[in-house]
């Protein structure tokens, strides 16, 4: 499985997707709290 | 001799190092000692280092030439260690400096301080006042000689252990993962690591929590590497540097002995039960004579403050000392409570978010905020988890230490473990999405890095003698001649034994 995993190019898209939203999420709050201040 | 210098990993030259303070930390406090304090470990460490680069420069050029010729290719990668290499920079000028700063307040007040007066004192007889002094603190003696030996107090030994901690950290995920095509995508866990919140704020400051990582780790890569005395060294130095560390170690020694025994492992049982385990129990046993004899004397017990007067034979177990040794032990063991949301599910689901954001301040309810890269270990985690990797090693062994962060004091500091063994166990989905998680975690490398220079500020606004004046000046006499304990750091001589102070810290 790690031989397919490395060789693979394309990323999961499950597993990006909630990766980038975790990061929006995180980005978004920091940005309120930044603003409120 | 050449032989010998390329025997040893560059990667165990912190280990070295602690080892020659450590040596002389000994030898200044059980005996007279001609030579200044720090003179003799500096010069044994830095020939030592010097050699030994230079023996293995050619395999170190080349592996660093061909990272960054892989890194160029990548922007993500490249912007990546830039930044790090930026906040080692910061961390370079702060370790240049005496602590002060208010995240240093353990450093300045027992992890420097305490090993400062055992050596004003020539003497390994407890400081008849310290609480801190009936600890277990080998690691902080490794360091005393180093830190002390210039006119200005500093935090080399911190620094070069976290050094440790970023070049275990690259060492261990080419071990796991040696079949890797591309190898830029083994240095998230590195850069991940480095860019938490919590632990760039620490990077360059007298805290100790990074230096106490670098030994885990270094007896991971030991152990992959069936170096057996370096892995055992390593974990008993970790088990030997708090009271509670032993709590850790054992579950984890009781986990991998069974994971051995009945497991299927690449690692063969015969050196480790045979060589690792023995070499574990006779360092430790060295390291820990000292701190549980002076707390069995004065708390009836080898692990003070847990089970306080087991042995009704300790001095503050007499009737009119008792008091003051119940009050210490319960204020030490109420920092259990102190932080977090409590125990229950509820606040077990708000941490997997709280942990990463900052509530009060620049800090939160775990004291100080992990960042972006504590979402992502979380969700790596998960995944992991959800696709049948539970039965890797490494996972059970960052579950593991999860699981008794959960039930000793909610510190985001002492989540470094889970952190560093995480971010190595989940590389095999890190490795799905090896293009995009580069480019999401430079958001967190940005703003860490901001926030390591604005919580550095005071620092770059002095030089190193201004702040050792500054820091001198608050060492208070009072008018009976008692002494403040807060600044024994700057203390050059041996403070009185009425030493005044939070009776947390005092015992009298």
């Amino acid at each position: 499985m790690k031989k397919q995993l490395t060789q693979s190019n394309a990323d999961d898209k499950w597993l990006a997707t909630v990766l980038a939203l975790i990061t929006l999420l995180w980005v978004a709050y920091r940005i309120a709290q930044f603003t409120h201040k | 001799m050449i032989k010998f210098l390329q025997q040893i990993r560059p990667r165990e030259l912190p280990l070295a190092f602690w080892a020659i303070g450590y040596l002389e930390f000994l030898w200044q406090t059980t005996g007279p000692m001609p030579l200044p304090l720090g003179l003799f470990s500096w010069c044994v460490f830095f020939p030592l280092f010097s050699a030994v680069l230079v023996v293995q420069a050619t395999p170190l050029w080349k592996e660093l030439k061909s990272l960054a010729e892989e890194a160029v290719k990548s922007p993500a990668y490249f912007l990546l260690a830039g930044f790090f290499v930026l906040s080692f920079m910061f961390a370079i000028f702060s370790a240049s400096r005496p602590p002060h700063l208010p995240q240093e307040y353990d450093a300045i007040h027992y992890q420097m301080g305490v090993p400062r007066q055992l050596l004003a004192r020539h003497s390994l007889q407890w400081i008849g006042w310290s609480v801190a002094d009936l600890w277990p603190m080998a690691m902080q003696w490794g360091f005393a000689p180093y830190s002390l030996a210039f006119p200005t107090v500093n935090k080399f030994p911190q620094l070069l252990l976290a050094g440790g901690v970023a070049g275990c950290l690259v060492r261990a995920a080419r071990q796991l993962y040696p079949n890797a095509r591309n190898r830029l995508p083994l240095l998230f866990p590195l850069f991940a690591f480095f860019s938490a919140h919590g632990v760039v704020t620490q990077l360059g400051t007298g805290m100790m929590d990074l230096p106490a990582l670098y030994f885990l780790l270094l007896a991971l890569c030991s152990l992959l590497d069936a170096r057996w005395s370096s892995a055992a060294l390593a974990l008993a130095v970790y088990t030997a540097t708090k009271s509670f560390h032993l709590f850790q170690i054992i579950p984890v020694l009781l986990g991998g002995t069974a994971w051995l025994w009945f497991g299927r492992s690449k690692i063969p049982p015969k050196p480790v039960f045979l060589k690792l385990v023995p070499l574990f129990a006779l360092f430790s046993l060295l390291l820990l004579v000292r701190p549980a004899l002076v707390s069995l004397q004065v708390a009836g017990t080898p692990l003070f403050p847990f089970g306080s007067c087991l042995m009704k034979k300790g001095e503050f177990c007499e009737p009119e000392k008792r008091p003051t040794l119940d009050r210490s032990a319960s204020a030490l063991l109420a920092t259990r409570y102190v932080y977090g949301l409590g125990r229950g599910p509820s606040a077990f689901a708000q941490h997997l978010w709280r942990v990463a954001i900052p509530t009060k301040g620049v800090n939160n309810e775990y004291d100080y905020p992990l960042g972006l890269p504590w979402l992502f270990l979380v969700v790596l985690l998960a995944f992991t988890v959800a696709r049948g990797g539970f039965t890797a090693p490494l996972i059970q062994l960052t579950l593991l230490f999860w699981l008794l962060w959960w039930f000793n004091s909610h510190q985001s500091r002492w989540l470094y473990p889970v952190l560093a063994f995480g971010f190595l166990a989940t590389i095999p989905q890190q490795l799905r999405v090896k293009k995009s998680l580069p480019m999401l975690l430079l958001a967190s490398a940005i703003l860490s890095l901001i926030s390591q220079a604005r919580a550095l500020r005071p620092t770059f606004a002095l030089s190193a003698s201004e702040i050792q004046a500054q820091e001198s000046a608050k060492v208070r006499w009072h008018d009976d001649e008692t002494l403040d304990s807060v600044e024994l750091l700057y203390v050059n001589f041996p403070a009185p034994n009425h030493t005044q102070g939070d009776p947390l810290w005092i015992l009298r």
